[in-house]
């Protein structure tokens, strides 16, 4: 019997989204620095990407200020949970015919 | 890291492991910072009070352990000030909860068996007293270390659980006291008695908090491929 892949959603399937989102699903709430600091991205390509995973209803992104700065805070959704979950699964039927193979 | 769509299955488990992994080092890493100051904060603390016990008689420098909190609290921000703080996840929750509920725990006992003890010496005789009085410091570094422990086991650090147990049968059961009259002059051994139960606690801050802060940081570097587990 043939093998269905399922889909990959191509939001998540980019590596930068990918880590944002794998950065969140293990955090509540993580400022933007501290994302910057763990994917290595330039602040610009970040902020483009946030805001795509932000319009998908991924992410939440909620800004503030601490003190006298601006604080850009960013938080997973139920949305965004599922669609990871679901990315993980999917991943795992290519991954299953590659160990298989 | 750019956008990539010819990503394969493969990467994009080893992003979602890396990614997880820097997370859970993230808190790692500042659980061990944690633990350092604290360590370090109670050594200094410790010092202090024997110092003032030993020269005053005064068994009212002992109050400057409830200060300990607010200190290490005070030296942690001042630490954290210019840094990126990390964010609120579920281990680093269960670590903060974990000792939120073991530091209650002991500041409660601690209160009421410094006001006990004060009333059961002040109106009963020394034979009633020394049999009634609640022992505060060995209780107090038996939830410590419990907390070591279980901070261990939630970050999965095998060496803070043995830490944590160590400290727990070195300073419980008096095997520091055995060791000393073994090892260390009359002399020396008696003025040690006399800034009781401070050495106890000082020498607790250095293996069940210090040297498991110390480790906990420097394991939490990344390693050299900036992947993989410590």
């Amino acid at each position: 019997m043939e093998k269905v892949f399922q889909p990959l959603d191509p939001l998540l399937h980019a590596e930068l989204r990918l880590a944002v989102m794998s950065l969140l699903i293990a955090d509540v709430e993580a400022e933007f620095p501290y994302i910057r600091e763990q994917t290595g991205a330039t602040a610009g390509n970040l902020s483009v990407q946030i805001d795509k995973l932000s319009s998908a209803g991924y992410i939440k992104v909620r800004k503030t200020f601490k003190g006298k700065r601006p604080c850009t805070l960013c938080r997973i959704t139920a949305k965004g949970q599922k669609a990871f979950a679901a990315y993980v699964e999917a991943l795992k039927s290519y991954l299953d015919v590659k160990t298989s193979s | 890291m750019e956008e990539n769509m010819e990503l394969t299955a493969e990467r994009s488990l080893e992003i979602i492991t890396e990614q997880l992994e820097k997370s859970r080092r993230a808190v790692s890493k500042d659980t061990g910072e944690w633990l350092f100051v604290s360590g370090l904060t109670t050594m200094i603390t410790a010092v202090i009070v024997a110092s003032v016990n030993y020269l005053t008689w005064t068994p009212l420098a002992h109050l400057l352990w409830f200060a300990l909190p607010a200190v290490v609290g005070l030296v942690m921000r001042r630490g954290r000030r210019n840094r990126v703080p990390v964010p609120e996840s579920f281990v680093g929750t269960l670590v903060r909860k974990t000792w939120y509920t073991i530091l209650a725990f002991a500041l409660v006992y601690a209160v009421v068996a410094f006001i006990w003890n004060q009333v059961v010496y002040r109106f009963e005789s020394p034979e009633v007293s020394s049999r009634i009085a609640m022992h505060i410091v060995p209780t107090i570094l038996t939830l410590l270390a419990v907390a070591v422990s279980m901070t261990g086991l939630i970050l999965k650090k095998r060496a803070l659980v043995w830490f944590g147990l160590l400290s727990f049968v070195i300073f419980r059961f008096g095997v520091f006291w055995i060791l000393c009259a073994r090892l260390l002059p009359p002399d020396v051994l008696g003025r040690l008695s006399l800034v009781r139960p401070c050495e106890l606690i000082f020498l607790f801050a250095l293996v069940g908090l210090m040297l498991p802060g110390l480790m906990l940081k420097a394991s939490s570097q990344p390693s050299p491929k900036g992947k993989g587990e410590n």
